[in-house]
């Protein structure tokens, strides 16, 4: 017998487990726990904290579902509930720098001399497979988003691991496109930094290009 | 759903079964009842036999002496009465739903149809000052 | 960073590696892409760089346990024991949703039962038991030993009844059998037993 497809788009879901439905959130967080734990571990760095933030996110959405209006797509919620939970973790740890660093970072003249230019484009290609990562390198590149200020941290992470468009992390983010716009652009040019600088500790400094 | 009508069927075939079985027999309650003229109790139960017999002897006692469901066929059921007689009752035939019953109460030897919720009396001689009645009527 | 070019270019790399240009700022990027060797390498940084970032943190999800993740999510959001009412109600949601067949093929089976059973149980209620089926009890026959002195007298009642009386007979008569309808309450006067009640025709 061929069962005819349920509905499980996100919307429907919260509206099965608004009427009790447990199932339709287990499908929920099946569904986004591995993206919520990967934003959560590159703004917490610690993958315990990691967890227990997803883990808190999940458990938080689930309590404050009556109050989603629906008027924004759910992930954008959860994850803004997500991004939320872990400054207040990094706040009480007293890592977190405020917004005094954030504006200073936005307003600073774009210079890009010190980045190693190409560096990154040229050892790994445009598209490095997850294959080819080796486990040190990956727990070296969270270890390198965790030095990037937090505010920046959290949009790149919005960005590549969510995948979100600019309109939706800026509803996310309750900050306008143009900042953005402006927050990734700074977010990347200190993850090309740091990254660099990996690769070439990691390669014994190769003769990498670079254009002036 | 295949155990629920496999169920379904052997409830049918039962009670299909039952009413096949019942053919050769009939239920029948058979009642031995002391009446008296003298003043005393009259069992509740009884009160509808102190009307129907009233037409004829004003009973101010009815007393159940025995009461017994009995299962009626061919071969004749005995129903012993205080006074020492003893009846006995058998099917004689059942016809288009209606069963025919022979009752020996000697010196009486009866055949009557049955009916249903009513009652058939038959006086069983004298006891005690007064008489006795075996009624037999459907069992409730 | 003295090229003016790429200075005016460089903010639009981000959203260039985003897919969130215009088509015409695109285009735009595209042609300054060609000609600015340092701007086509730092589009290759950020794809790259972008990459790592999400291969890595995709290698670390790895690690969890998932299944467990979603158990200890599900057993510190299962909600308080509902009443009893609306554990049925939603037990009977979740299984029209999710086992809707066999909750159908159930349904289905036990309409059937029903419309099997009720029948047969309101025929079997209704209906006289085996034997009943008159409406009156009728006397067929009715005799006395040869030898006795008593005679018996029918009696059917209005309501249905019937009343075999066994009374002295002063004159003896012939106890041979009656056949037929029997007789009527009308047939036989409802007299005392001490009188002499009117027999019927024996």
């Amino acid at each position: 017998m061929v069962r005819p497809a349920l509905a499980t788009d996100d919307i429907t879901l919260v509206q099965r487990v608004r009427q009790g439905d447990q199932r339709a959130y287990k499908l929920l967080v099946e569904r986004y726990q591995r993206k919520v734990y990967g934003v959560a571990l590159g703004m917490v760095k610690d993958k315990e904290e990691a967890r227990d933030v997803a883990q808190e996110a999940f458990i938080k959405v689930y309590k404050y579902l009556e109050h989603f209006k629906g008027d924004a797509s759910f992930y954008t919620w959860l994850y803004r509930i997500t991004v939320n939970i872990c400054i207040d973790v990094l706040r009480k740890k007293g890592s977190t720098r405020g917004t005094d660093h954030l504006e200073f970072d936005e307003s600073v003249r774009m210079d890009v001399s010190e980045a190693n230019i190409g560096a990154l484009g040229t050892r790994l290609g445009t598209n490095p497979q997850k294959a080819a990562l080796r486990r040190e390198l990956a727990d070296k590149i969270t270890a390198a988003i965790g030095q990037i200020p937090e505010t920046h941290r959290q949009i790149l992470l919005l960005r590549e691991v969510e995948g979100m468009s600019y309109e939706d992390l800026a509803r996310t983010l309750d900050i306008p496109k143009g900042t953005v716009m402006s927050r990734l652009f700074h977010a990347r040019l200190k993850m090309q930094k740091i990254l660099s600088g990996y690769l070439e500790l990691d390669e014994a400094k190769a003769g990498v290009g670079h254009e002036g | 759903m295949t155990t629920l009508l496999r169920r379904t069927v052997l409830f049918a075939v039962t009670a299909l079964a039952s009413v096949a079985f019942a053919d050769g027999a009939v239920a029948v309650q058979a009642d031995v009842v002391f009446a008296s003229t003298a003043k005393g109790t009259v069992d509740p139960s009884l009160e509808k036999m102190q009307q129907t017999l009233g037409a004829k002897v004003k009973y101010l006692t009815l007393e159940k002496r025995s009461s017994q469901k009995l299962t009626v066929d061919a071969t004749p059921v005995t129903v012993a009465l205080p006074n020492g007689k003893s009846a006995s009752v058998s099917l004689e035939h059942l016809k288009g739903g209606v069963a025919t019953l022979r009752v020996k109460l000697p010196p009486a030897d009866a055949t009557y149809s049955l009916a249903k919720d009513k009652a058939f009396y038959l006086q069983g001689g004298a006891h005690e000052g007064g008489d006795l009645w075996l009624v037999l009527s459907q069992p409730k | 960073m003295k090229n003016p070019a790429r200075e005016k270019f460089l903010p639009m790399l981000s959203p260039y590696v985003d897919g969130e240009l215009t088509p015409e700022e695109r285009q735009q990027v595209d042609q300054h892409l060609q000609n600015n060797k340092e701007s086509a390498a730092q589009v290759a940084d950020f794809r790259a760089g972008d990459g790592l970032m999400r291969n890595a943190l995709d290698l670390q999800a790895d690690d969890v346990d998932w299944k467990k993740f979603t158990e200890d999510v599900m057993a510190r959001v299962t909600p308080e024991k509902l009443p009893l009412f609306e554990r049925l109600k939603l037990t009977l949601s979740e299984m029209f949703l999710y086992q809707r067949g066999p909750m159908v093929a159930g349904l289905v089976g036990a309409a059937a039962a029903v419309a099997i059973a009720i029948p047969l149980t309101m025929s079997l209620v209704g209906q006289a038991p085996v034997g009943y089926g008159a409406g009156r009890v009728e006397v067929q026959t009715v005799s006395v030993d040869t030898e006795a002195t008593v005679k018996p007298v029918v009696f059917e009642t209005e309501s249905g009844d019937a009343v075999i009386w066994v009374v002295d007979a002063p004159e003896k008569k012939d106890g041979g059998r009656k056949k037929g309808g029997g007789s009527d309450e009308e047939d036989i006067a409802p007299v005392p037993p001490t009188d002499e009640p009117k027999q019927q025709d024996l």
